[in-house]
């Protein structure tokens, strides 16, 4: 009885999930591609030439497979980068489970200083983030606004364009997070209780409500959007102008 | 010259107040691409949604 109702039917119905599951990944991937196209668009219409938007989308579109391809290297870098720093945490661990807890012959002993542990290591992948994040932060206007289309060339330009500022380039980055987060906390604290008080009642929130939720976080996230474009070419115009940065320029040449 | 934080926001701010139109254009373009794609693909999950297990629940 099972197998007649379910059992002939189980392996194609897996089969068609994990078409689902290919055709979601696929997607998710596509979107990420329109979204780095309308990004390289958008700085590439806010360089110093005040590029048409028809321009500057073909410039977008030319742009987004080196971008796309420093990315990944960048990624794939970052996670390896990551891995060492907690390879490198591992005899720190065992330290303290050393001194810790195995002394003690308590689990419990060990709780606090492992938390300690993951606690600096957390921070220490937070500061590595905004590290690589601030040295990287003139790539996307290098490819698009310089036109450097090597991912090679343009990774080892943004890191020199950026040398001797990075401190100065987290602080701008982490008050333009505050700047996002406390603009999405403003606009989803109004929306969510009227919301959440359908759905503690029990009850679905009406169609208006919910259009009303998603108008108000698709304008946020182009909103968003428009401010990383913008700070991030304004980041650029500042350390193009730099002398030495056209010294780094200068350098690959030679 | 050192890059400043303030003229950073002052610089980030003027371009926004320069090419605002433009720039909403092309987000809300690659938003609706993306909620386009989306959905594409959500119409072809709830394809998927005609399980056996569903009849056999609905029966």
């Amino acid at each position: 009885m099972v197998n007649s109702q379910f059992g002939m039917g189980a392996e194609p119905d897996l089969l068609a999930i994990q078409q689902a599951q290919a055709r979601l990944f696929r997607t998710s991937i596509l979107c990420t591609v329109v979204q780095l196209i309308a990004f390289c668009t958008m700085v590439a219409a806010l360089g110093k030439e005040q590029t048409a938007i028809g321009k500057a989308l073909s410039t977008g579109l030319k742009a987004t497979p080196t971008t796309l391809i420093a990315c990944v290297f960048l990624t794939v870098g970052t996670v390896g980068l990551y891995l060492a720093m907690i390879l490198a945490f591992i005899p720190l661990i065992l330290l303290v489970a050393a001194f810790g807890g195995f002394a003690n012959g308590s689990s419990e002993a060990l709780a606090g200083p492992a938390a300690g542990v993951a606690l600096i290591m957390m921070a220490a992948m937070f500061f590595m983030m905004i590290y690589l994040f601030a040295r990287f932060v003139t790539l996307l206007p290098v490819v698009v606004l310089e036109r450097t289309f090597n991912p090679f060339r343009a990774i080892r330009r943004s890191w020199q364009m950026t040398r001797g500022h990075t401190l100065k380039l987290a602080g701008f980055i982490i008050a333009q997070w505050i700047i996002v987060m406390v603009v999405y906390f403003a606009v989803a604290g109004t929306l969510a209780p009227s919301i959440g008080a359908p759905l503690l009642a029990g009850q679905m929130p009406s169609v208006g409500q919910l259009a009303t939720l998603g108008a108000a976080m698709a304008l946020f996230a182009i909103a968003s959007r428009i401010f990383a474009a913008a700070a991030i070419a304004a980041t650029y115009g500042q350390l193009a102008a730099d002398p030495s940065a056209e010294a780094a320029t200068a350098e690959p040449a030679t | 010259m050192r890059f400043s934080i303030s003229r950073a926001f002052d610089e980030t701010f003027g371009l926004i107040r320069e090419r605002w139109k433009g720039l909403t254009l092309v987000a809300a373009l690659g938003a609706a691409a993306s909620v386009g794609l989306v959905g594409l693909n959500l119409w072809h999950f709830v394809g998927y949604g005609e399980l056996p297990i569903w009849h056999g629940r609905r029966a």
